[in-house]
């Protein structure tokens, strides 16, 4: 069983190390937008192969331990939990590069108004990410009911941002490209926060043996 | 609908206490499998359904076990009748050294079953060796030894031999220890045809067997009833941690 559990701490580590590439993935996405760094945002992109490829490691090992270690009880919840979460992840870096590809266009652009929404967006969401990863890392010392609540602060958020360009699109429509663009930029913030609910809910599942998804109230 | 009740059922060999107050209740066309450490006692409890444990020396039992609301440890329990009705497979096939038909023919002769009319034993035969899938193979050499056959048709041989007795509940010690995993396949769903007119209880140190096959997992260790839920939440959410360990390998 020693063996057994090695090949479950190796995943585990895996997996950490595919959410650290994502969450520097949004990171640098944001701040390529921020500080207007479009090498930055170059990097990001040229970086997705890498949790592309990890993604794909990380599904063939889960499958490789179901089949060979016919896990049951909680290692099957950790292994499923690994492999659906995973999904996630590699979805959410693929936000970070259109993330990033915005960047490279608004940096050409002037800057009609400086980014506020969107710095305070990505920081809530890196935080969800990193709530939900270390539940599962750490094994459920911390289970991660306050990032569902988060979502809901990321998706007001995504609407404020909204309509404050949409006021600036009124009285210019000469910004309405630019100001498009970052909406977009806001809503794929939203959806990785979406990604990093789901995230969350596994790990709940993991935790708790219960699957809360498409519940009222998910609490504890 | 509950078939068997087992109530505070404590058994001891000499001064071991071996079974430790297990009550729990076993449902009527399901599969019940007991799980376990070995020496947990699992299947001292399996041979407490027919009063098996009866003829082993210095064994004292306590509590009850209803089969039908009837406490089968109750004085006037006529023992040959409830042991037609609650039959037993064990881990090594065991048939007579006779024909195949003469073993499954066996049974109903002692009973008295089928004395008239006549033709009546030739179809009860039949229709046990159909139960078990050997009908088509064995209808034109129902003469062959028993022992000649393959070990999975010597179990299902045995199985046969139960059903022609008419029984209510199957009991199962390890029943396919001694199969393949080809064997062991075709057993598991016999069991799960068989499962349409009768109640079994099966002990198995193969856990991927009591997940396939049960509806009802029992977690036994030393001596108690750790456990006893729905299989599918034994195997993927457990409420305890001994089962836990158990099933997931890292016992001790």
């Amino acid at each position: 069983m020693a063996v057994f559990d090695e090949e479950l701490k190796a995943l585990r580590e895996m997996v950490l190390k595919l959410c650290s590439m994502v969450e520097c993935a949004i990171r640098d996405s944001v701040r390529a937008i921020d500080e207007r760094n479009s090498d930055l945002a170059k990097e990001v992109i040229k970086r997705d192969h890498m949790i592309n490829a990890l993604e794909v490691k990380v599904d063939e090992e889960c499958i490789r331990l179901i089949a060979l270690r016919q896990p049951v009880a909680k290692d099957l919840r950790f292994i499923t939990t690994a492999m659906k979460i995973t999904t996630d992840l590699e979805r959410m870096g693929d936000l970070a590069v259109n993330i990033a590809e915005r960047a490279i266009e608004l940096n050409e652009e002037h800057l009609f108004k400086p980014y506020v929404n969107i710095p305070l967006m990505a920081e809530i969401t890196q935080g969800m990410v990193r709530d939900s990863i270390d539940a599962f890392v750490r094994g459920c010392t911390n289970i991660p009911y306050d990032v569902i609540n988060k979502d809901d602060e990321v998706d007001d958020l995504t609407v404020k941002n909204f309509n404050e360009l949409l006021r600036y699109m009124i009285r210019d429509p000469k910004i309405i490209p630019i100001a498009i663009k970052r909406t977009y930029v806001a809503k794929y913030l939203e959806r990785i926060a979406d990604h990093a609910t789901n995230i969350a809910e596994m790990v709940i599942y993991m935790c708790k043996g219960k699957i809360i998804r498409h519940m009222e109230s998910p609490g504890p | 609908m509950n078939k068997i009740t087992i109530e505070n059922m404590n058994l001891f060999y000499g001064d071991f206490h071996c079974l430790k107050d297990n009550t729990f209740s076993i449902e009527e066309k399901k599969i019940t499998a007991l799980i376990g450490p070995s020496g947990c006692g699992k299947s001292t409890l399996l041979r407490c359904l027919n009063r098996m444990n009866d003829f082993i020396e210095g064994v004292r039992i306590d509590g009850k076990v209803l089969i039908d609301g009837r406490d089968i440890y109750s004085p006037d329990i006529n023992l040959i009748q409830l042991r037609k009705e609650v039959g037993m497979v064990f881990q090594r096939p065991n048939p007579f050294p006779l024909s195949v038909y003469d073993n499954v023919a066996y049974g109903p002769k002692v009973h008295g079953l089928f004395k008239t009319p006549k033709g009546v034993l030739e179809t009860a035969v039949a229709k046990s060796l159909s139960a078990v899938g050997l009908w088509e193979e064995l209808k034109d050499r129902l003469d062959v030894l028993a022992t000649n056959l393959t070990l999975e048709q010597q179990q299902r041989l045995c199985i046969a031999r139960l059903l022609a007795v008419e029984p209510a509940i199957l009991l199962m010690d390890e029943p396919c220890s001694a199969l393949d995993p080809y064997a062991t396949l075709k057993i598991e769903e016999l069991f799960l045809r068989l499962k349409e007119n009768y109640t079994i209880v099966i002990v198995t140190h193969n856990m991927q067997q009591a997940a396939r096959v049960s509806d009802l997992t029992a977690f036994m260790y030393i001596g108690e009833l750790i456990e006893f839920g729905n299989t599918d939440t034994i195997f993927v959410n457990p409420r305890n941690k001994l089962t836990e360990e158990y099933i997931t390998g890292r016992f001790g």
